[in-house]
């Protein structure tokens, strides 16, 4: 780090010996001034010094206060610094300078997270003893006092790189989309304070890291930390390497689809893990008190739980990968012959990573299928038939397609947004979908159109005679909207390429 | 690296090539096919009304913007292929720039020099270096944000130097800049120039360009409408000997020695301003010869009688159909 040159210029102009010296001495003496209130604040009204239960409260309330300042300084006020970093470098008209620089992404990336922010992670330093010295005398344990900064760490860098990732984008984004999202990165560090506050509370008030057999990772049962950790390094990390892959888009080199890949992969394998069938089997024995089907119902919610995930991710990937009608209209414009098109890397990769990634989401699902179906006949109920793994993933397959297509239909328009635009019409969509099947029935046409109603409806008549057509009458209204939306999409596709050579002639 | 000889205006290897280099902006066409040679070493003058798709080149040729179709290659690289390897021997300079204001100038091209990855040892020699030959050795301790807009500037070029760019690529760079930074600027750019860098300056500004520009590429709604030696241009457009000729403050001789010049059939495009006669002379220059001793014995007045160079300005004038885009 120390030889990185953007973390030296930004460090450079944070760490000036005076500004330290000031920082330092501001920070010792508000920690002074503020264990002095603390320890007036916890005295009991007699007042005896030697009184352990004195000193464990003063231990207890400066504890929270430091590891509050900590949270504050590293979360809010780091991460909103992090989130400025690019979009700082945009309005200053230096972003050229990150263009055509000859540091790596990381380089460039990791002196914006940690340059600005060196100054903060000292000042978290030098708070550390005090609350160690705290901690102790508050009663808190070794192991406790581990896991929660462990916690914090890991959170904090999440959320930098969460900040990196919007700052980034949005100076890569069009001029108008970048000021309109430009705020989106400095408001991460608000976010994350609220999410974080939550986050510690809970772990402070349940101590739930100790509660072990009760979250379970591939059936091995593991605490609740370990997973929340997991879960908020994973966050981090595809932020980080989603912000790697904005800078590289903005130096113009070329990106990799396996990355996308690689992100479904790994996303894959920590839900399967999560939604693993020994969630089931772990469940106390005495829950059929909420219905006989409790544990079947708990069952089939982990797989649609885990469909409606990866149904939104596909989702932003479909707004993220599909080609705006500039973008066509601009090629078109240099080779007008509908085939040299097709060969342009942007919509190869579009064409590629889609089927790929259905793929990897269906393997995922194909893996978990089988825990969750013995883990229920372990509980004693009947397994579930292999037909409703494939009806269901074949639903989910089509449903996708006619997604992307119908997000592609939306971008080819006029609008500056109009791949946001199809995105947030298809949630509408799936929305008034949902809301059609409580007016007119779970196996009508508008119902059976979202494909995670379908694939509950499925599950729950799974034991009934009339499933076999259900199962055939869903597979075709799919098939019908994949078709309505591949039309439109065509349609749209030619009517753009017309009209653009209309005007050009 | 593969250097690569294209035929231009004589045989030279040749460091910017583009090749049919197209960008469009939804359907307006910004640039079209392009195809530019520039050999090694020569200071080419970029030159176009507003809007005639300058910068969009030069942001094409130091790889800040794909281009629509066709391909550059620079050094024989083609750009676009490996940006990165591209950035370590093209230097840009903007039009509209910022620098990192909060740094002193040495603390500012210390940083530039470590991501340019110049070799620890050397960093020190090399700023001392640029700082010297931009003449900013006397504001080495300033904050880049207290500096005037001609300091700036140079303290930009000297960033760009630290890499020791083959290609330097300024994008008008005289504007803004009061008439002495602008001197001393073209004094730098003619310094380059001298050390053997191929240098790319856009201007519409054609005064400023003459004094150091070798060869000319002129761009017109998007299209290259002539590029080359100035020298071959002006041969090229020459359609005889431009002469002009200075008489003294005297009417009768002034209209004198018009009428004589009128009774001649090689002398065309007479333009009279006062007391000097301009013309196209279509002999050659022994003729030429001929013609200049019987004018100075019929006519006593004449003060001077010279043959006028084609400048950038009358290149342009003469090839441009001055049209915006």
């Amino acid at each position: 780090m120390f030889n990185n040159a953007e973390f030296l210029r930004n460090a450079r102009v944070q760490l000036t010996p005076r500004k330290m010296i000031f920082t330092i001495g501001l920070t010792l003496g508000l920690i002074v001034i503020g264990e002095i209130l603390i320890w007036g604040g916890t005295a009991p009204t007699n007042y005896s010094p030697a009184d352990y239960s004195h000193i464990k409260e003063f231990g207890k309330a400066s504890f929270n206060l430091l590891f509050f300042s900590q949270l504050i300084l590293l979360t809010a006020v780091a991460a909103t610094v992090v989130g400025g970093s690019m979009v700082q470098e945009k309005m200053r008209n230096t972003l050229i300078f990150q263009q055509m620089t000859l540091l790596s992404p990381h380089e460039v990336l990791l002196g914006k997270m940690f340059g600005p922010t060196a100054i903060y992670y000292l000042l978290a330093a030098l708070m550390m003893p005090f609350s160690i010295v705290s901690a102790f005398f508050g009663g808190v344990s070794l192991d406790s006092l581990v896991s929660i900064y462990a916690a914090l760490f890991l959170s904090v860098l999440a959320w930098q790189a969460i900040s990196l990732y919007f700052s980034t984008v949005v100076v890569n984004a069009s001029e108008v989309t970048g000021r309109n999202f430009a705020g989106l990165s400095y408001s991460v560090g608000g976010i994350a304070v609220f999410f974080m506050s939550i986050f510690f509370n809970v772990f402070w008030r349940t101590n739930w890291r100790m509660e072990e057999g009760k979250t379970f990772f591939y059936g091995v049962p593991i605490s609740g930390l370990a997973l929340a950790l997991m879960m908020i390094t994973f966050i981090g990390f595809w932020a980080y390497i989603g912000a790697v892959r904005a800078l590289k888009e903005l130096q113009l080199i070329r990106l990799s689809p396996k990355t996308i890949w690689l992100f479904f992969v790994s996303l894959e394998v920590l839900l399967v893990g999560w939604f693993w069938g020994a969630k089931i089997t772990g469940l106390p024995d005495n829950l059929t008190e909420y219905g006989n089907s409790y544990y079947v119902t708990s069952a089939y919610g982990l797989v649609i739980f885990y469909l409606v995930i990866n149904m939104m991710l596909l989702m932003a990937l479909a707004g993220v990968s599909s080609i705006s009608r500039n973008q066509l209209r601009e090629w078109w414009s240099g080779e007008s012959d509908a085939i040299s098109l097709l060969k342009r890397m942007e919509i190869k990769n579009s064409i590629i990573n889609y089927p790929v990634v259905i793929g990897i989401i269906l393997t995922g699902a194909a893996v978990l299928w089988p825990s969750i179906s013995s883990a229920l006949v372990q509980r004693n109920y009947s397994g579930v038939s292999s037909i409703f793994l494939l009806v269901t993933l074949l639903a989910f397959a089509i449903s996708a397609i006619s997604m992307a297509s119908f997000i592609q239909f939306c971008a080819m328009f006029r609008f500056r947004m109009a791949n946001q635009a199809g995105v947030a019409l298809w949630v509408l969509l799936v929305i008034i979908a949902g809301i059609a099947t409580g007016i007119f029935g779970e196996t009508s046409v508008f119902a059976l159109f979202n494909p995670i109603v379908f694939s509950s409806v499925l599950l729950d008549h799974m034991s009934r005679s009339e499933v076999g057509g259900l199962m055939l009458e869903g597979i075709l209204v799919e098939i019908l909207f994949a078709l309505i939306s591949i039309g439109f999409m065509y349609w749209k596709w030619r009517r753009t390429r017309d009209e653009m050579l209309k005007n050009k002639a | 690296m593969r250097p690569f000889v294209v035929l231009l205006d004589i045989e030279r290897v040749c460091m910017i090539a583009t090749f049919a280099l197209t960008k469009y902006y939804e359907t307006l066409p910004a640039v079209k096919n392009v195809d530019l040679f520039i050999g090694s070493g020569e200071i080419c003058g970029l030159i176009g009304p507003n809007g005639a798709g300058k910068t969009t080149l030069l942001k094409m040729l130091a790889g800040l913007l794909l281009p629509t179709s066709g391909k550059i290659e620079i050094a024989g690289q083609e750009v676009g292929a490996e940006p990165k390897k591209l950035h370590s021997f093209v230097g840009y300079l903007p039009d509209n720039f910022g620098l990192y204001d909060e740094l002193t100038v040495w603390q500012f091209l210390d940083y530039f020099a470590n991501a340019q990855r110049v070799e620890k040892q050397a960093i020190a020699s090399r700023i001392e270096k640029v700082l010297d030959l931009t003449r900013l050795v006397n504001k080495r301790d300033a904050l880049v944000g207290t500096l005037s807009r001609g300091m700036r500037q140079r303290v930009l070029v000297a960033k760009t130097l630290l890499s020791h760019p083959k290609v330097l690529l300024f994008d008008e760079p005289a504007s803004g800049l009061d008439p002495l930074a602008r001197r001393e600027l073209c004094e730098l750019i003619k310094m380059l120039g001298s050390m053997g860098q191929t240098i790319i300056v856009s201007s519409h500004i054609l005064s400023e360009l003459a004094d150091f520009c070798t060869s000319v590429a002129i761009m017109e709604q998007g299209k290259l409408v002539r590029s080359g030696r100035i020298e071959t241009i002006v041969e090229k457009l020459a359609t005889g000997i431009s002469v002009c000729i200075e008489v003294l403050e005297d009417l009768a001789e002034f209209d004198s020695l018009a009428a004589s010049l009128r009774n001649i059939t090689q002398v065309q495009n007479i333009s009279l301003s006062s007391y000097k006669l301009s013309f196209t002379f279509m002999g050659d220059r022994r003729e030429l010869v001929q013609l200049h001793r019987e004018l100075v014995t019929r006519h006593s007045g004449i003060i001077s009688f010279y043959e006028k160079q084609m400048t950038v300005e009358d290149v342009f004038m003469a090839v441009s159909s001055h049209q915006t885009s």
